[in-house]
């Protein structure tokens, strides 16, 4: 026992510990009617770390904050160990991954939910930790990870929040939870020429509820009546493609994502399966895309071109009667993508362009970003400026307008209108 | 691209002997040998004055540099900024490749927790906004000027010689450099650039050297843009000469580490 607290110590000699975060409050106002946007924030961040020898221990944590009632939460986002021997890296613990070619949408990057209250963010704000070990092995021109997640974990919607128009009314409640929660994903990259190829693979469930089945009233002469639908997750398999290359001064980023999705088998307990019990199975499989093409100006101001898309290939779905085992003929299901990125909700093919300038001397950053719905009708605009008139203390101010189709109240766009917002905070970094 | 330690504040002393010329003098300077490897802690002062007003902004970086004679690389560098706090963590990877025309290079951004491959910049563009540029930092060959002895001077109460550098080759923002090399110790103490209408562009001033064991180093330099009004100060807060830095430091995975 001697020996191994001996080793310890003569492996770690010495720990350094670390520290990074933000303050963040800030206001959201509704452009149209000038009251506030009532959502949590993440008003502190702080992050932690710890080095000895070889091993690495990390946290992320957030305080999130909502400004009406006061209200604040303590999140731990993140908190793992990580070890780097030569050959590469291991990590166990709570972690987000970030895989993928491309900027802020990355079809392929999967292995972590989402957190729809900060879908606008452009890092790993966005993302959810999940407990699982992961492994990469550097090998020459090759990279090779791995990575297990023992648990499921689903995306974090906004429910029955009245200032977020895409809100879902309340919690559904989940009737078939995961049966296999493992999950498993690898990706391989290499570097030919001047270009980096990767390809990825994700065997796993749904980030975001699917129906499984229904309770249906079918009488005689009039259409069937949905009493209750029942919802779990499908299970999901992603194979991925990414690719970074240079074409004179730009700097090409693509990143497509194949998926095949499938209702899983229901475990029901026979004896019970009510009477009026319809399960619903499909089989889907869909594609997406990001074309990224990016340029610096000389004085340093950076335009991203990014074409997204979001393309359902074949769906082929079936309602049969559990308890009598035979097929009926009920409406198909809306289909909603479970992994993927979460631009898919708001538009299946887009266009985002957005700049970004630091000038000053640092004092001042601009940032734009206009997006236009190339599938329908809709767009946003949105545009920020931060102001430092201290190192480390920023002052922030920005603004953001969705428009849509006046005829058509469904559309996404014309949902997120009531959405338009002006932002201002105060950042402080430490 | 960035051998900011390696090219700038590195310098030895030497003597002459024959015929002073210009190409003898920089051959001098050239012979100066230098660490296998280094780490310096550098603090970059940007310096405008508006109004009569001066307005500063420092960051802070870490500087690790290695030299390789592998055959595949001429050097390897890392850049690891912690001042300001908002891009601490913030790493830059560059592998300066035998045989390619541009460098290999990877940008590691916290917020994003991924490493990017980007694009090998222009040489002539600013270095992180500075008054640097890329090509400014990466020194020059001895065979890639026409160099011509113009005189003496005295910078600082330092006696110089004055010699004129004429690129060879056009692939330069500059027509010629004036620089001047203390006669005692064959150290560059002050450069004038001038851009390709022969029009005074920018200078720079390295006031201070001291000598660190083997080698000499220029604590202190600034760029000044003569058309721009505006300048930068690189201070050496700390260095460390040939500590026999490993090659995994000048990887990915020690990126995301930071």
């Amino acid at each position: 026992m001697r020996k191994i607290i001996l080793a310890l110590f003569i492996s770690f000699p010495v720990a350094q510990f670390n520290y990074s975060g933000e303050i963040n409050p800030h206001v959201m106002t509704r452009t149209s009617n000038k009251t506030q946007i009532n959502l949590p924030y993440r008003i502190v961040s702080l992050n932690l770390g710890m080095t000895m020898g070889k091993v690495d221990f990390k946290m992320a944590t957030a305080l999130e904050h909502r400004n009406s009632p006061s209200e604040s939460a303590f999140d731990i986002r993140e908190a793992y160990f990580a070890y780097y021997p030569n050959w590469g890296e291991v990590k166990v613990g709570k972690q987000i991954h970030a895989w993928g070619a491309a900027d802020g949408n990355n079809p392929t990057d999967n292995i972590n939910a989402y957190d729809y209250y900060y879908l606008f963010d452009g890092g790993t704000g966005k993302k959810v930790g999940n407990f699982s070990f992961s492994s990469k092995l550097y090998y020459e021109s090759f990279q090779l990870e791995g990575i297990l997640t023992p648990k499921h974990e689903i995306n974090r919607f906004p429910y029955g929040e009245k200032d977020y128009p895409l809100s879902i009314p309340e919690k559904p409640t989940i009737e078939y939870p995961v049966e296999n929660d493992l999950e498993i994903g690898f990706r391989v990259q290499t570097t030919i020429g001047e270009s980096d190829l990767g390809f990825s693979f994700i065997n796993g469930n749904d980030r975001s509820p699917s129906v499984l089945s229904a309770n249906v009233t079918v009488q005689d002469g009039i259409p069937p009546v949905i009493n209750k639908l029942n919802l779990g997750y499908r299970s999901t398999t992603m194979w991925g493609l990414d690719l970074v290359t240079f074409f004179g001064d730009f700097t090409i980023r693509m990143e497509s994502a194949f998926f095949l999705t499938k209702t899983p088998l229901l475990k029901l307990k026979v004896f019970t399966v009510p009477l009026d019990l319809y399960e619903y199975q499909e089989e889907i499989n869909y594609f997406q895309s990001v074309l990224q093409v990016e340029y610096s100006t000389p004085s340093d101001i950076t335009l991203s071109f990014q074409l997204i898309n979001n393309q359902l290939r074949n769906q082929s779905s079936e309602w049969y009667h559990t308890y009598g085992n035979e097929l009926v003929k009920f409406t198909k299901m809306d289909f909603q993508p479970g992994m993927g990125t979460p631009f898919a909700m708001l538009s299946d093919k887009a266009l985002l362009i957005s700049s970004k300038g630091v000038l000053m001397d640092d004092h001042l950053e601009i940032n734009g970003n206009i997006m236009m719905n190339l599938d329908d009708k809709g767009q946003m605009i949105g545009m920020k400026i931060g102001y430092s008139p201290l190192i480390n203390w920023k002052i922030e101010a920005g603004i953001t307008i969705f428009s849509g189709d006046e005829n058509n109240p469904e559309n996404k766009f014309t949902r997120m209108e009531d959405f338009s917002n002006s932002t201002l905070g105060l950042v402080y970094n430490f | 691209m960035i051998n900011i330690v390696l090219s700038l504040i590195i310098l030895l002393s030497g003597s002459i002997s024959g015929q002073t010329t210009g190409r003898s003098i920089m051959e001098k300077v050239d012979q100066i040998k230098t660490p296998r490897d280094s780490q310096s802690e550098i603090k970059m002062t940007l310096i405008s004055t508006r109004g009569g007003k001066k307005r500063t902004r420092s960051r802070v970086l870490t500087s690790i540099e290695k030299l390789y004679e592998d055959g595949r690389f001429h050097s390897k560098s890392l850049l690891l900024f912690s001042q300001p706090k908002e891009v601490k963590g913030t790493a830059f990877l560059n592998w300066d490749r035998i045989g390619s025309e541009v460098d290999d290079q990877w940008l590691y951004l916290p917020a994003l927790k991924k490493v990017r491959r980007i694009r090998a910049t222009d040489k002539s563009r600013s270095f992180q906004g500075s008054d640097f540029s890329y090509e400014d930092l990466s020194g020059r060959e001895l065979d890639s000027d026409n160099y011509e002895l113009i005189g003496e001077d005295s910078f600082n109460g330092t006696q110089c010689y004055k010699i004129n550098a004429i690129p060879l080759e056009k692939d330069t923002q500059y027509s010629s450099r004036i620089i001047w090399i203390d006669k005692k110790h064959f150290l560059m103490k002050k450069i004038e650039f001038f851009d390709k209408k022969n029009n005074l562009f920018k200078i720079l001033d390295i006031p201070d050297h001291v000598k660190n064991g083997d080698y000499w180093t220029a604590i202190k330099m600034t760029m000044f843009n003569v058309k721009k009004s505006h300048s930068t100060e690189l201070e050496i807060l700390k260095v460390d000469y040939d500590q026999d830095l490993k090659d995994n430091i000048f990887s990915e995975s020690y990126l995301k580490r930071q």
